[in-house]
């Protein structure tokens, strides 16, 4: 099975990634560039973090590089109801994420989602979330605690780069919901251009080197 | 306006000023402004704008300023220049 793992720059998503790698899974890795919203700081520690699993599993893990802050972000927030600005960025994410994945021939999206850690992570959200599309979404940190997700980035060398200063999302509202009806996000989402967005999204998606 | 902090903000990557206090900016009317000052604007989505000069600064309609530096000098030229138009 051939995973697109959404790399983010934080402490979970390499460590979900590790865990599949582990098990002989092949891997690619997704990172959905939220600037203006966030740094160009970011970028070099996914880039970093990449470049760490590899040494790890000893083999390529290609990187690919995908914008979300504009036109994604920017198009939710000037839309769409400001409390669901969390949950529709993680619904697009998914969609960029699964078409991506079908394009390259992969098979399924690893995600290093951990239920209850942030607003956009409760069971409701997640479940909002997943509903956006059709492929199987892998999240090996489903049931872990912070604490052991930490652990393990301590363990693999992952810890000490995602911790490097970066610029948290900018965009995040002040009251995110954290308890999403599908009905509400699904009415929200018709004040933008989905399919559109995914298109334009798709047609900027670069590889980057490590 | 006036600011009552310039500091590193919570995650030390960019430099946050908050004002004395919170007002409620019509950033469509500010970035007017801004773009006739020569900054070039990069997303404006009425709660939060995103500009550029020499440093890359989000301003939020309550007034805050974050500005993608670690420089506290540079960021203090930055809010010193930019304070007028807002």
């Amino acid at each position: 099975m051939k995973l697109v793992a959404l790399i983010s720059g934080g402490i979970d998503s390499p460590v979900a990634a590790h865990l599949m790698l582990r098990k002989g899974y092949e891997v690619a890795a997704l990172h959905m560039d939220n600037r203006p919203f966030t740094d160009d700081a970011q970028l070099e520690k996914v880039r970093m973090l990449v470049k760490r699993l590899e040494e790890i599993h000893g083999r390529e893990i290609p990187l690919y590089l995908a914008p979300h802050g504009i036109p994604t972000q920017e198009a939710i927030a000037r839309n769409c109801s400001r409390r669901y600005q969390c949950v529709m960025c993680r619904r697009m994410m998914f969609r960029v994420g699964e078409v991506f994945a079908r394009k390259i021939g992969y098979d399924a999206l690893l995600t290093g989602e951990s239920l209850g850690q942030v607003a956009s992570q409760t069971l409701k959200n997640i479940y909002a979330e997943s509903q956006a599309i059709e492929m199987p979404m892998i999240r090996p940190l489903i049931g872990f605690d912070k604490e052991e997700i930490v652990q393990i980035a301590k363990d693999i060398g992952t810890y000490e780069i995602s911790i490097i200063p970066s610029l948290c999302c900018t965009i995040t509202p002040k009251k995110p919901s954290i308890n999403a009806r599908l009905k509400d996000i699904l009415r929200e989402e018709e004040k933008i251009r989905i399919e559109e967005i995914v298109d334009t999204v798709m047609g900027k998606v670069v590889r980057v080197e490590v | 306006m006036k600011y009552r902090v310039v500091r590193l903000c919570r995650s030390s990557a960019a430099i946050e000023a908050i004002p004395e206090k919170k007002e409620n900016l019509d950033l469509y009317e500010v970035e007017e402004k801004l773009r006739a000052a020569g900054y070039e604007i990069i997303t404006n989505l009425g709660p939060i704008m995103v500009v550029k000069k020499d440093v890359e600064i989000t301003i939020y309609d309550t007034g805050k300023l974050l500005l993608k530096t670690k420089d506290e000098e540079k960021a203090r030229e930055e809010i010193e220049a930019l304070r007028s138009y807002l």
